[in-house]
């Protein structure tokens, strides 16, 4: 239930939140001109730190308010969250230590630096810039979106409730953007302890309080026969989306930019091997959109909102019909950080690459302190843009973006994963398996759905169902593999002397 | 490879294939507190993945450090013979 304690809390906590985002300038402090300090921490975190950054930032609002959403919705294949988020860590540790080293070593603070001094090529590291910020702002945009869910929710009923969450949403941006450009990435680790802190004691609350509330998920199951298991036609959809999806998100520039900001790579490694259990807090809130089926005033409320808005609201209708009005407060400020937190890393991790690998290529010259300048600068343009889209465009065309975003973000696997273990890729065959992973992806995407509004991101195939992302993930490799086989490519003399030298 | 390798290996593929065999793990029996077995099959290997990913975590980098080890030791005598 929302009460003035809702209020009350909501507005307490969201002023510790920016006060500890803004403390973050003085965490473990270093000389916040220099790049490596503002945008890596001075690669100074534990394992319990990147634990609780790395984990706060994958699990985002957007997480915690779509994938429920669609569970509700659709049922057991949006299931599909709780393997992919096990395994992509499995991914993680292989590779994201191996980076390390190397960005340690040579200096990088970004995927397409270690691009550029591998193969050699400005070209092929400004296509990996330009798809990272392709792929993540609609991303960013997303997390708009499930902040936008949770205001929507506690000023329900309010007059004027548009204007006042353009306005609250304008204000929490205005002082997020303030703390990332201060803090830097030490402020968002911080708010990511609190926010995480925040998320745990919620999904434990809810789930517990409502199941006992209702007498168990068998209660909540029987309302919902459909979603028991997952229907046979599903079976290689979700497979392959568990899959795909797991080799995908350590190419977004966000989880890159967290990973490197880790002490060391055993740190690192350890830290990404125990993250699964940090998915146990989302297994658990995925079944919220199942859980609402045996609640029966919220279950009301949902159905009576209009299609459009009802999807992004099961989650917080579900806490604010069931829990105290104060905790109703505490939990949304949750979701409602859970959003601003990712949203300034990621705008962190893209400002990084517009900075180093593509500005810098035009401006070879740019001084070190004028890099960091622009990169907070561009960190703070890039949390208003997505702000912007969000305002001027609609919530489902974010949506749609972000669909396709997966897909354009695993076409640089070859040339950031691969090339991770081999010397041999060739860097024209890298760039053409590139292109026709994205022109396919994109092409394959848009006749699934018949070249119309953006809603499935699945095909049919001679095994049944699959995801897109997997066939022009395939095209791009059998490209990569077969020019690489016929003409190997060499990785650049002072790459290979570099990681060798101490 | 020396062996802690390849039980890291191991350890790491192990999740891979509890997940990969959705036939076996889709049904709604055995239930655990009303929740379907498809369900709490994939929410208890969480905690067993992340186990295992630590351990194979630990196995690499001691093999790693030990390897570089040998390899810092080697040097030297290498240079003393050329």
């Amino acid at each position: 239930m929302i009460n003035d304690a809702t209020y009350v809390v909501f507005v307490f906590l969201f002023a510790v939140f920016i006060a500890i985002g803004f403390l973050g300038k003085k965490f473990r402090s270093g000389d916040l001109s220099k790049i490596e300090e503002w945008s890596l921490g001075g690669r100074r975190m534990g394992t319990a730190l990147v634990w609780f950054l790395v984990g706060a930032d994958l699990f985002t609002a957007y997480t915690f308010i779509a994938v429920p959403s669609s569970m509700f919705k659709i049922g057991a294949l949006y299931y599909f969250a709780v393997p992919y988020v096990a395994i992509t860590f499995a991914i993680a540790m292989l590779t994201m230590p191996r980076l390390w080293r190397y960005s340690k070593k040579r200096g990088y603070v970004t995927a397409a630096d270690f691009v550029k001094d591998k193969f050699n090529s400005r070209s092929l590291a400004m296509i990996i810039a330009v798809t990272g910020i392709v792929a993540e702002l609609p991303y960013i945009a997303l997390q708009v979106v499930g902040i936008q869910a949770v205001l929507t929710s506690m000023l329900l009923g309010v007059a004027n409730i548009g204007l006042i969450t353009s306005a609250a949403i304008i204000v929490a941006f205005i002082a997020l953007a303030g703390f990332t450009f201060v803090a830097g990435l030490r402020g968002v680790t911080l708010t990511a302890v609190f926010k995480d802190a925040l998320i745990f004691i919620t999904v434990a609350a809810v789930i517990i309080g409502v199941t006992v509330a209702i007498g168990g998920f068998g209660h909540a199951f029987a309302k919902a026969p459909t979603f028991v298991t997952l229907p046979s036609k599903f079976s290689t959809a979700y497979i392959s989306l568990f899959f795909m999806s797991a080799l995908a998100l350590y190419l977004y520039p966000h989880a890159i930019n967290g990973s490197l900001s880790a002490k060391s790579a055993v740190t690192l490694r350890r830290s990404q091997s125990l993250l699964p259990i940090y998915a146990l807090g989302l297994a658990f809130i995925v079944l919220f959109g199942v859980l609402i089926y045996g609640v029966p005033s919220a279950l009301a409320l949902i159905k009576s909102l209009p299609a459009s808005s009802s999807g992004v609201l099961v989650v917080p209708t579900l806490i604010a019909s069931t829990m105290p009005g104060w905790f109703v407060g505490f939990a949304f400020l949750g979701i409602f950080i859970g959003g601003l937190v990712p949203a300034a890393l990621m705008a962190i991790a893209i400002a990084n690459l517009l900075t180093r690998n593509i500005i810098k290529e035009a401006k070879p010259r740019l001084g070190a302190k004028l890099e960091t300048r622009a990169t907070k600068w561009f960190a703070v343009m890039f949390e208003f843009i997505a702000l912007g889209f969000v305002f001027i465009v609609p919530a489902t065309y974010a949506i749609q973006l972000q669909l396709l975003g997966g897909i354009i973000i695993l076409q640089t696997l070859p040339t950031v994963f691969i090339a991770l273990f081999t010397n041999k890729l060739n860097k024209y065959g890298l760039g053409f398996g590139w292109l026709a992973g994205i022109i396919s992806g994109i092409y394959i995407v848009e006749a699934a759905n018949h070249f119309g509004l953006l809603s499935t991101s699945l095909m049919s195939s001679p095994f049944g169902l699959l995801f897109i992302g997997a066939t022009a993930t395939a095209i791009n490799l059998v490209i990569v593999l077969i020019w690489s086989a016929i003409s190997p490519g060499k990785a650049s003399p002072a790459f290979i002397k570099g990681i060798e030298g101490a | 490879m020396d062996n802690k390798k390849i039980v890291a290996g191991i350890l790491i593929l192990i999740p891979f294939v509890a997940y990969f065999i959705l036939p076996l793990y889709n049904s709604q029996y055995p239930e655990a507190f009303g929740l379907p077995f498809f369900y709490w099959y994939q929410i208890i290997w969480l905690p067993i993945s992340g186990i295992m990913f630590y351990i194979a975590a630990v196995l690499i980098d001691r093999g790693g450090s030990a390897a570089k080890g040998r390899k810092r030791a080697g040097r030297p005598t290498k240079r003393v013979a050329k």
